[in-house]
């Protein structure tokens, strides 16, 4: 009973320490990149957490060339403002989220089965910025389309990013900006 | 007092470094390119330096380019990423055709 309050004791004393370093290292903030720790750690609980058969799941739909143009196209519109076109999370929105949008090039997310990357595109992380796309009525097509695309990321061609670049979604500044930019080079204006 | 070192231990390993991250457009003019930087004359006047990265890609119109073809006195247009207050571009943009000169 008495090491279990000495237990309990520290713990309240590392919360406290913990506390007093985020307050005195500017607060609670995004800005900060994840820990390896931290890291390593929610990969762990994720992958304990993910059912085994939504791991085993096998992708229905068949991988084509259409079926990647589809999900580069669904991609472009849905997932590269925090992803990246080409996924290497190297964007404003996914480099500000804490945890970081991943390279999803890497081991990392490529040695996972397309039944865990589905499961990831349906439900979301939580504590993360990737919410979960499912809704009640569709079939979950889509988000295999994704994963077809997703396994293609480290190999998109040049004509297929700057297609992304073409799909994604803009508003009226950065439409007006990019004007501007191709003013520019063309030599229209100073 | 192991127990409190193993927590201590644990929080500084949690420490990560604090970085301001973002994307930024760099319009300008060439100035000089040397050591896989790129030095940009900004519309606004400002100098700027932008680290040409391996997987940097460039275009000219819609055709590809190379880091070869960067050329002082070239007008770019460069989206670049600032990780811990340097600047690496992802894309540099370059005009269709060079103007005569």
């Amino acid at each position: 009973m008495r090491s279990l309050a000495w237990i309990l004791a520290i713990v309240l004393l590392c919360l406290a320490g913990a506390l007093f370093y985020v307050r005195a290292t500017g607060g609670l903030t995004a800005k900060r990149p994840s820990s390896n720790m931290e890291t390593w750690f929610a990969r762990i609980v994720r992958s304990i957490t993910t059912p085994s058969a939504a791991k085993q799941k096998q992708n229905p739909v068949p991988a084509s060339e259409q079926v990647i143009a589809e999900g580069l196209a669904h991609w472009a519109d849905h997932c590269s403002s925090c992803h990246a076109n080409n996924g290497s999370g190297a964007i404003s929105m996914g480099q500000g989220m804490h945890p970081r949008a991943p390279d999803m090039r890497l081991p990392a997310t490529q040695n996972r089965t397309d039944g865990e990357l589905f499961f990831v595109i349906e439900n979301g992380i939580p504590w993360t910025g990737m919410p979960a796309w499912s809704h009640p009525g569709k079939d979950g097509t889509d988000s295999w389309k994704l994963v077809h695309f997703i396994r293609h990321l480290p190999n998109l061609t040049f004509e297929e990013r700057r297609e992304m670049e073409r799909l994604n979604p803009k508003g009226p500044d950065q439409i007006e900006e990019e004007r501007q930019q191709q003013e520019f080079l063309q030599g229209e204006s100073q | 007092m192991k127990q409190i070192r193993i927590c201590l231990l644990a929080l500084s390993l949690a420490v990560a470094a604090i970085a301001h991250d973002g994307m930024e457009d760099v319009t300008g003019t060439i100035q000089k390119v040397a050591d896989n930087v790129v030095s940009v004359k900004t519309t606004k006047g400002k100098m700027v330096d932008v680290k040409l990265a391996a997987d940097t890609e460039y275009t000219r119109g819609k055709a590809a380019a190379k880091m070869a073809d960067l050329q002082t006195g070239d007008r770019v247009v460069i989206h670049a990423m600032e990780m811990k207050g340097a600047l690496t571009a992802h894309l540099v943009q370059l005009p269709v055709a060079k103007k005569a000169k």
